[in-house]
């Protein structure tokens, strides 16, 4: 039996290089509405910079090991999750259609996000490089419905 | 080809969306108010007898370009004057259809006509029109006729009238006070709007000077509370006795007809292939009772609040599971095979048990915060511990219930949301989803929560607690979540570093 597939490595670029662009946010409204080395600014700073480094340093190394997918057959695994690790499964017969998309930060690392739509639900695979998605995607939609046809 | 327009009725109904053109009147009657007297409005008046003709005839035009026939298969409908839009729905794809039978209709023989497929909106049946009664008979015979000819065995109907005890039952299972309130509020607001805000106004004032009569040393704010609640309960329960009287069921070999009400007639047809699963459910009072309720799930079944959704409205554990074999032997439940071990006892209990801390920590607090309001915050807090108890209740009896089971390819979920036990017997071809849910604290002893999500125009969830992962693994044919053995830390390290490359 093959093991589960990780995602690319580049995913934690993308992840991190999203952490960063977010963290401008609350920086901005910090700097703007607080005065500098003021109590409630540096308890802002000191809070800030603990929860980018958990989330950083621990939350998304253990996102990125945890995350994994495969194909077994007619069977669709995903593992995923942090704190609760969840092990999903469908069969390819519950596939209606897949949809793959990238944001602009995916597209810069040639990475994409595949959607498995279900009847009454949805999966998704986040960060794996686009040639890989695009083969999902394919291969989804001929066995969407109970189709058969192996994978290239 | 059978086509059809709606009952004329319908044009009552479609008046209705072009009431906004009586704004115009309302405007031009609010200017010459304001000018003029009574003859400069009534020179004018012409105006507004043709807005109101025009809402009529508006209202005749859609009915005249409104249509449906069945076509090659298919149920074909169109309707719009100015943006015409035809839809196609292929007969074989209908899940359900239902007439219902209103007793204001009942003279002109009119009907509602429903019919659902697993597609299109979550809240809407796809296809809903007035129609003459032969013409929603007839297009229910024409489905009827369509399910037997799916290569189906020979097969006795077979008929199921429950007594009228067990509807009883059921209806007061399913009434709850907000719904009674409102309807009991709704009708007493719009009495208000026909004869005045004075006769609403006494109303509510006679209902408060009753509760105050008969608070019986409580705080009067808090006996109105707990009339207006069993009140409110009293209503709904009436109504879902009105609607669930007479319920009759039939099985046919590949359908359900399901027929139900006292005053207005529901009549359902369901395809058996699309029924997604068999929810048996209890709650604390029938389990104690020994009694179940069982409904039948499927794609636009039970979408109106108003509809029959039960397929046993109440009866003993014997007489219920005697039925289900007679009706639908392919969803009988199975004994569990699989449980939750003794230590899991404080995952099913510990939300029950916050709430039975919680509630009377809160009314405490409260107590000292309002000081002067301390009598109904203790009364209110007291009552408030009934449902914390009840939870707690129901969460010790899905401890003791909670499992997994599989005969041949149709499983059995047993497990508890809110303040019900349900038993869903869901076919596997059924089943949408399944994820084994692992927290930090169930990775040692390789437990997991499993949550099932079943074919459904929405998303339905089903969520056991604490079973074995492997078990749950083979059960459900997936070999690629049975966990590996664990010999040590550094093993482990060492097979994932061989997994990755």
């Amino acid at each position: 039996m093959e093991s589960m597939k990780r995602v690319s490595p580049l995913a934690m670029s993308v992840w991190q290089l999203r952490l960063i662009f977010f963290m401008f946010i609350p920086a901005f409204l910090l700097f703007f509405f607080y005065y500098p080395q003021s109590l409630v600014w540096k308890l802002c700073v000191i809070a800030a910079g603990a929860g980018f480094a958990f989330v950083s340093l621990l939350w998304l190394p253990v996102k990125y090991l945890k995350l994994s997918y495969r194909l077994d057959g007619n069977t669709l695994y995903i593992r995923w999750g942090v704190v609760y690790t969840r092990f999903s499964a469908t069969f390819l017969e519950n596939i209606q259609y897949v949809s793959v998309s990238a944001t602009p930060l995916q597209r810069i690392f040639h990475l994409c996000s595949v959607n498995f739509i279900l009847a009454g639900g949805r999966m998704s695979i986040p960060c794996i490089s686009a040639g890989e998605g695009e083969m999902l995607r394919v291969w989804g939609s001929a066995n969407a419905g109970g189709g058969k046809k192996a994978l290239p | 080809m059978f086509k059809r327009r709606p009952h004329f009725i319908s044009i009552l109904s479609n008046i209705g969306r072009f009431l906004i053109l009586l704004v115009i009147p309302l405007i031009r009657g609010l200017l010459v108010s304001l000018r003029g007297g009574f003859q400069f409005w009534l020179a004018s008046a012409w105006m507004d007898i043709a807005v109101v003709v025009l809402i009529a005839a508006m209202g005749f035009a859609e009915w005249f370009c409104m249509g449906y026939c069945i076509d090659s298969g298919c149920l074909l409908f169109w309707q719009g004057i100015l943006f015409r839009r035809v839809r196609r729905i292929p007969l074989d794809k209908i899940s359900w259809a239902s007439i219902v039978r209103p007793w204001y209709l009942r003279p002109l023989r009119a009907v509602e006509f429903r019919a659902d497929t697993p597609g299109g909106s979550q809240n809407e049946s796809d296809f809903t029109m007035l129609l003459y009664k032969s013409d929603a008979e007839y297009i229910f015979t024409v489905l009827d006729r369509l399910l037997p000819s799916l290569k189906a065995p020979p097969f006795a109907p077979r008929e199921y009238r429950p007594r009228g005890f067990y509807v009883i039952i059921l209806s007061a299972l399913t009434s709850n006070s907000l719904a009674g309130i409102l309807l009991a509020s709704a009708a007493i607001s719009r009495i208000g709007d026909l004869m005045g805000k004075e006769f609403s106004e006494r109303i509510y004032g006679t209902l408060e000077q009753l509760a105050r009569l008969a608070a019986f040393g409580v705080p009067p704010a808090a006996a109105a509370l707990a009339y207006l609640l069993l009140g409110g309960w009293a209503l709904a329960f009436l109504a879902n006795l009105l609607r669930n009287k007479n319920l009759f069921v039939v099985r046919r070999a590949n359908s359900f007809f399901i027929r139900g009400g006292l005053f207005t007639q529901r009549s359902y047809t369901l395809d058996l292939s699309q029924v997604n699963y068999l929810d048996i459910r209890q709650s604390v009072s029938t389990k104690a009772l020994q009694m179940q309720s069982a409904f039948l799930h499927t794609a636009g079944y039970g979408k109106n609040k108003e509809d029959v959704s039960a397929l046993i409205p109440a009866a003993h554990n014997r007489d219920a599971q005697r039925t289900l074999q007679m009706l639908a032997p392919e969803l009988v439940p199975s004994p569990r095979s699989i449980q939750p071990n003794f230590g899991a006892i404080m995952k099913f209990l510990l939300d029950a048990v916050w709430c039975c801390i919680l509630v009377p920590a809160a009314s405490w607090l409260l107590c000292r915060l309002v000081p002067d309001w301390e009598q109904v915050i203790r009364y209110i807090g007291f009552i408030a511990m009934v449902p914390a108890l009840w939870f707690l209740t129901v969460r010790i009896l899905d401890f003791r219930t909670s499992g997994l089971s599989r005969d041949g390819d149709t499983f059995t979920l047993r497990y508890s949301q809110f303040f019900y036990l349900h038993t869903v017997v869901i076919p596997k071809e059924r089943i949408v989803e399944i994820c084994l849910r692992q927290s930090v604290l169930q990775w040692g002893d390789q437990k997991c929560d499993v949550l099932i999500y079943s074919r459904c125009e929405g998303r339905t969830r089903h969520h056991l607690k604490n079973l074995d992962r492997k078990e749950c693994a083979l059960l459900f044919d997936l070999p690629g979540y049975v966990p590996t053995p664990k010999k040590n830390f550094f093993a482990l390290l060492k097979r994932r570093k061989d997994e990755s490359k």
